[in-house]
C-alpha cells in the first residue's frame, strides 16, 4: 500500500456491520445451518450507493466478502451468492410481481429500508418500491428458513411473512440482531424510524460511518481503537446507553470466551471475566473502573480484528480500490 | 451438539427472534435448515 494510502485508516466496513454479523453467522452455521450471504447488488444500485455504479458496487462486495473471510466467514462454511446472480432468473421476477401484487403501496412504502430519512413523495425514486418486494423475493427464490438481518430491517421481513401466509409459501422465521450504539453513546432521537421508542433511540444512536468519531472501523490500527475508545462515553456503574459495555457483549464475549480486564494492583489485580453477565454485574458494582473496561476492550479488539489488518497487508489490491472510491465519492 | 445449545447459538445475542417456537421445530425437524444475511454492497 502507498504511502498517501496508509496515512489514514479507511473508513469502510465499522464493526457493527463487520462483528457482529460475522458472529452471528458463525453461531448459525456451528449450529447446522446452511448459510447465505447475499451480497445484494442491485439494492445498493437502487439505493445509489457508490453513486448507483454497479462496477463499484461490485468491487464493494468482494471487498465485503474478504472481510468476512478473515473474520472466519470463510467461503467453505457458507455459501457467497451475488442478487445478480438470482436476478438472471425469470422466476425470480415473477416473486416480486406477485408480492407487489399481494402487499398495498401503503404497506410496501412502510417498509422501505430507507425510512430514516424524510421522505417526500417528490424526492423518492420510483425504483424504491422494487427494494421491499425484491427482499421479500430473495427470501422466497433462496428457499430460506430463517432471515437474519439488524433490527431495523424487521419490517422488510414482516412485509415477508405477512406476504408468504397471503400467497401460500413457506413463511420465513426470522432473527435481529442488535445495532450497535455509536461510542459518543445514546442520541436523542431527532427523526422517527420507527412507532416503537426503544427501537427508535437504537437506530438514531447506531454506529455510522458518516460521523467517523463514533465508528470502530474493521481496518482502524491498534492505536486508532485505542484513542477512540478512550475517548468514548462509557458511565460508570451504568449498562443503559454505555457503548463500551455494549462492545464488550456484542463483539467481544461473541468472539471470545473471556475478557481480561487489566485493573491495577491496588483496585484488586487484573481479573478474567468468563461471561458478559457477570461482568455486568461487577461494573454495576463500581468494581471495574470505566478506564478498566476500556482498555480490556481495547486489547480485545485489537486482537479480533488483527486478522483483518493481516488479510488486507497480504491481499492489498481490493482495499486499495475501495479507498480509491471512497475518495471520489 | 444437542439441540438446546443449537437453539441457544441461534437466540444468543439476539434482539428479537420470530419466533423461538419456530426456530425450535425447525431444529427438530429439518436437518441443514437454510438461513440468509443480506448486504448492500456500500461498506455501511
Amino acid at each position: 500500500m502507498s504511502r498517501e494510502t496508509s496515512s489514514r485508516s479507511p473508513r469502510i466496513m465499522h464493526i457493527g456491520m463487520g462483528l457482529v454479523c460475522a458472529s452471528k453467522i458463525k453461531d448459525m452455521t456451528k449450529a447446522g445451518f446452511k448459510f447465505i450471504v447475499f451480497l445484494a447488488d442491485w439494492h445498493s444500485w437502487i439505493n445509489n450507493k457508490l453513486g448507483g455504479d454497479m462496477e463499484k458496487i461490485r468491487v464493494c462486495g468482494e471487498y465485503i466478502k474478504q472481510c468476512f473471510t478473515a473474520l472466519g466467514v470463510t467461503p467453505d462454511s457458507v455459501e457467497y451468492l451475488w442478487a445478480s446472480d438470482i436476478a438472471k432468473d425469470i422466476e425470480y421476477w415473477e416473486k416480486v410481481i406477485r408480492i407487489a401484487k399481494g402487499a398495498s403501496l401503503q404497506r410496501t412504502w412502510r417498509a422501505l429500508p430507507i425510512m430514516g430519512r424524510e421522505m417526500s413523495m417528490i424526492d423518492v425514486e420510483t425504483a424504491w418500491i422494487y427494494y421491499p418486494c425484491m427482499q421479500s423475493a430473495d427470501i422466497f427464490h433462496m428457499r430460506l428458513d430463517v432471515a437474519c438481518a439488524g433490527i431495523d430491517q424487521r419490517k422488510a421481513h414482516m412485509l415477508a411473512r405477512d406476504v408468504a401466509e397471503k400467497l401460500g409459501w413457506k413463511k420465513p422465521s426470522c432473527v435481529h440482531t442488535h445495532l450497535l450504539m455509536g461510542l459518543q453513546g445514546p442520541e436523542a432521537v431527532e427523526r422517527k424510524f420507527d412507532e416503537n421508542a426503544d427501537l427508535n433511540v437504537q437506530i438514531s444512536s447506531k454506529m455510522s460511518k458518516s460521523i467517523p468519531k463514533s465508528c470502530i472501523f474493521v481496518h482502524d490500527t491498534p492505536s486508532d481503537i485505542k484513542t477512540k475508545i478512550n475517548e468514548a462515553y462509557c458511565p460508570p456503574k451504568q449498562v443503559k446507553g454505555n457503548p463500551i459495555l455494549e462492545l464488550s457483549r456484542y463483539v467481544v464475549f461473541a468472539e471470545r470466551e473471556s475478557l481480561e480486564i487489566p485493573r491495577p494492583a491496588k483496585y484488586g489485580g487484573p481479573e478474567n471475566f468468563g461471561s458478559y453477565e457477570v461482568m455486568e454485574k461487577a461494573y454495576v458494582k463500581g468494581e471495574i473502573h470505566p478506564l478498566d473496561l476500556k482498555n480490556g476492550v481495547t486489547e480485545a479488539l485489537v486482537e479480533i480484528l488483527k486478522p483483518v489488518r493481516e488479510h488486507f497487508r497480504r491481499h492489498p489490491r481490493l482495499l486499495e480500490k475501495m479507498m480509491e472510491i471512497e475518495v471520489t465519492r | 451438539m444437542d439441540l438446546e445449545q443449537r437453539i441457544d447459538l441461534v437466540m444468543r445475542n439476539a434482539e428479537e427472534v420470530i419466533t423461538p417456537q419456530e426456530i425450535r421445530t425447525l431444529l427438530e425437524t429439518k436437518t441443514k435448515p437454510r438461513a440468509y444475511w443480506g448486504f448492500e454492497c456500500s461498506g455501511q
